[in-house]
């Protein structure tokens, strides 16, 4: 039965190769030697297919065993529901991942491997931001992160250890759309004089009607239930102009999910996000006034082309007093965020020193206003 | 012509307004000659012999000791000497020749019985020892007692605080505002305290809540400005209406004198605090 897992192996030495964001090309992890994309699509574009088809026959062929059979097979198997077995082409080691797990690496001969067939087809992702930034840059980003954080508990930086660090290609959804946006403001300006023993404000009341439409492009949303939304809202935004048409030679090297949130579980998100941007757009037309109030909206979305794409994120967790620290790095710009634990301590401690620093000079002058 | 007989009128009227206080004042000492006044001049009766002379006493013993004269008048009606509590105050004063030393120093405490009226004034010396600030505590300090009318007791509260007043001053440092040994302002502790504690705790609580907010980076996104199309916002209805003007108008506080120190005299060279009691 032919493989449903390619993994990309040097022309030269038959090494296994990975993806280097830097250099944009496949490098070899032995003999150094280098490839473009485009000679690797061509080079494997049969294995690939071969790998897609055996995906789609063992999907098929899973699809048609009844519930029965499905217990008989999976009597002897002691993986979770919901994995998928498949076997290392270069070690023939079982390696059992995610239903959604499209690219890993194998955890006995340590090869970078992709299933084409998750991607394959109506899962093709239209395209693919590849990773930019390496392992060592998301590093040392993150002990960065800590700089200038003054209620870090000092122990934190030196005391924790970085437990793991890998590179995802998450799925995202993005979506176009149109918002028609009929919003009604309040709207003053005032004038403020001096007319004898009174101090006089004027101030002047407008109805403001602001109607259009906002078209919107690629809003994303991640569509895997494995990253925190919030998480990856916060690592926003990538530069769009460096989209690539989608293929498997990015992924070597790194994890990759095909979605598992759908496109319409997305979108609310997705045109929720839209529809508050679109009532702001139009509040910013409204300008030459001292105060704006939104009074009503009506704001209907009509929604666009929805694409399906790749996004490189760096994950690094900490782990410090039997706590987990989780952050992401957006894979191309290098943006990271992540919670940081909070000494009480240090928060009272700077709270006295500026509280009793400030007394100290308020003492004084209040002395010297006698 | 016209302007001749008004001239003689309006002279007659002021000589008449001059001589008729003069007389009555003159007239009504004289009820007071049982007691040998020289600091308290009881015009209209209101204190026992006994009581006047004991005043007298610690009038002259305080006013000896100091240099400076402490004297009470009590009138029927202020209006008998003149058309002002301190005109008639200083007209009194004057009149009566009062003050010690060249400089006729002293302070004299003046009660209108007829409307409850009274004036606290000061001359010469009687301006340092006694600041604006200064008569304002005394007033207060026999007021609760006039308002029950306890006369006698009143009375002596103020001479008793005029010569804690006076010694105060004697040390170089007149009651003020800013210097009052016997009066806490609990208002301007409270303002002080407020600068002193409030102020530094609420700066420092927004200072540490910066540092606090650093610590957190991971948010949901709210909107989606950054992913507007290039030239995708197409505004096609733009009404601006003008409806309405609304007018406040806020009363601007006079700037008073009563936080600053000191003593106000007249060109006459009095200082006054008066009121009702």
């Amino acid at each position: 039965m032919a493989t449903q897992v390619t993994n990309y192996q040097c022309p030269a030495c038959t090494g296994p190769m990975h993806f280097v964001g830097a250099s944009g090309r496949l490098e070899c992890d032995y003999c150094g030697s280098s490839y473009s994309v485009e000679e690797i699509e061509k080079l494997y574009a049969g294995k690939e297919e071969k790998a897609a088809a055996a995906f789609a026959q063992a999907e098929e062929k899973a699809a048609a065993i009844t519930p029965e059979e499905r217990e008989y097979l999976d009597a002897g198997n002691d993986w979770p529901e919901g994995m998928k077995a498949y076997n290392c082409p270069s070690c023939s080691a079982e390696l059992v991942c995610d239903a959604t797990t499209a690219a890993t690496s194998c955890p006995y001969c340590g090869n970078p491997t992709v299933i084409p067939g998750q991607f394959s087809g109506m899962m093709k992702p239209d395209c693919i931001i590849p990773f930019k930034i390496g392992k060592e840059q998301a590093i040392a980003a993150l002990k960065n992160h800590y700089k200038g954080k003054r209620l870090l508990p000092k122990e934190f930086s030196d005391q924790n250890h970085l437990e793991e660090i890998k590179g995802v290609y998450v799925p995202f959804w993005l979506f176009d759309s149109v918002v028609d946006a009929d919003v009604t403001f309040h709207a003053e300006t005032s004038v403020s004089y001096t007319e004898g023993d009174y101090d006089v404000t004027e101030i002047s009341h407008y109805d403001v009607r602001r109607a259009g439409t906002v078209a919107f492009e690629k809003v994303p949303a991640d569509a895997s239930t494995k990253m925190p939304d919030d998480y990856m809202d916060s690592i926003e935004p990538y530069h769009y102009e460096e989209f690539k048409p989608f293929s498997s030679a990015y992924l070597p090297g790194f994890l990759a999910d095909k979605y598992d949130v759908s496109k319409e579980d997305c979108a609310e998100r997705a045109n929720s996000r839209a529809m508050r941007s679109a009532v702001d757009e139009m509040k910013n037309t409204v300008v030459g006034y001292s105060s704006v109030v939104v009074e009503g909206q009506d704001v209907n979305l009509h929604p666009g082309k929805a694409r399906y794409a790749l996004m490189p994120v760096w994950l690094l967790s900490t782990r410090w007093q039997d706590k987990s620290y989780l952050f992401a790095m957006n894979g191309q710009t290098g943006k990271l965020v992540g919670d940081l634990p909070v000494s009480k301590k240090r928060a009272l401690q700077w709270f006295g020193a500026i509280a009793g620093a400030l007394a100290a000079v308020m003492a004084v002058i209040v002395m010297l206003m006698g | 012509m016209k302007k001749r007989i008004f001239s003689l009128i309006l002279s007659l009227t002021v000589a008449v307004a001059l001589f008729l206080p003069v007389a009555a004042y003159a007239a009504s000492t004289d009820v007071s000659t049982e007691v040998d006044a020289e600091y308290v001049f009881d015009v209209y009766g209101l204190l026992t012999n006994s009581e006047q002379r004991k005043l007298e006493n610690r009038a002259e013993e305080i006013s000896e000791q100091y240099g400076c004269g402490v004297y009470i008048v009590i009138v029927d009606d202020y209006e008998d000497y003149a058309y002002y509590v301190e005109t008639a105050a200083e007209y009194i004063y004057e009149d009566t020749n009062l003050g010690m030393g060249s400089k006729r120093d002293g302070v004299m405490l003046l009660l209108s019985m007829y409307d409850r009226d009274y004036d606290i004034v000061a001359y010469g010396y009687g301006n340092t020892a006694f600041t604006d600030y200064g008569k304002e505590r005394v007033a207060e300090e026999f007021k609760d007692d006039f308002r029950s009318n306890d006369w006698y007791n009143g009375l002596n509260d103020y001479l008793n605080i005029c010569e804690r007043y006076l010694g105060y001053a004697e040390n170089g440092k007149p009651v003020d505002v800013g210097h009052d040994p016997e009066h806490i302002d609990w208002g301007r502790v409270l303002f002080k305290a407020a600068l002193i504690v409030l102020v530094p705790m609420i700066v420092a609580g927004i200072v540490v809540g910066i540092f606090w907010s650093q610590m957190k980076s991971v948010r949901l996104a709210g909107t989606a400005a950054e992913y507007v199309a290039p030239g995708g916002l197409d505004v096609q209805v733009s009404e601006d209406v003008y409806t309405h003007t609304s007018v406040n108008r806020i009363r601007r506080e006079r700037s008073s004198n009563s936080g600053g120190g000191g003593t106000s005299v007249n060109s006459g060279g009095f200082s006054h605090s008066s009121g009702k009691f």
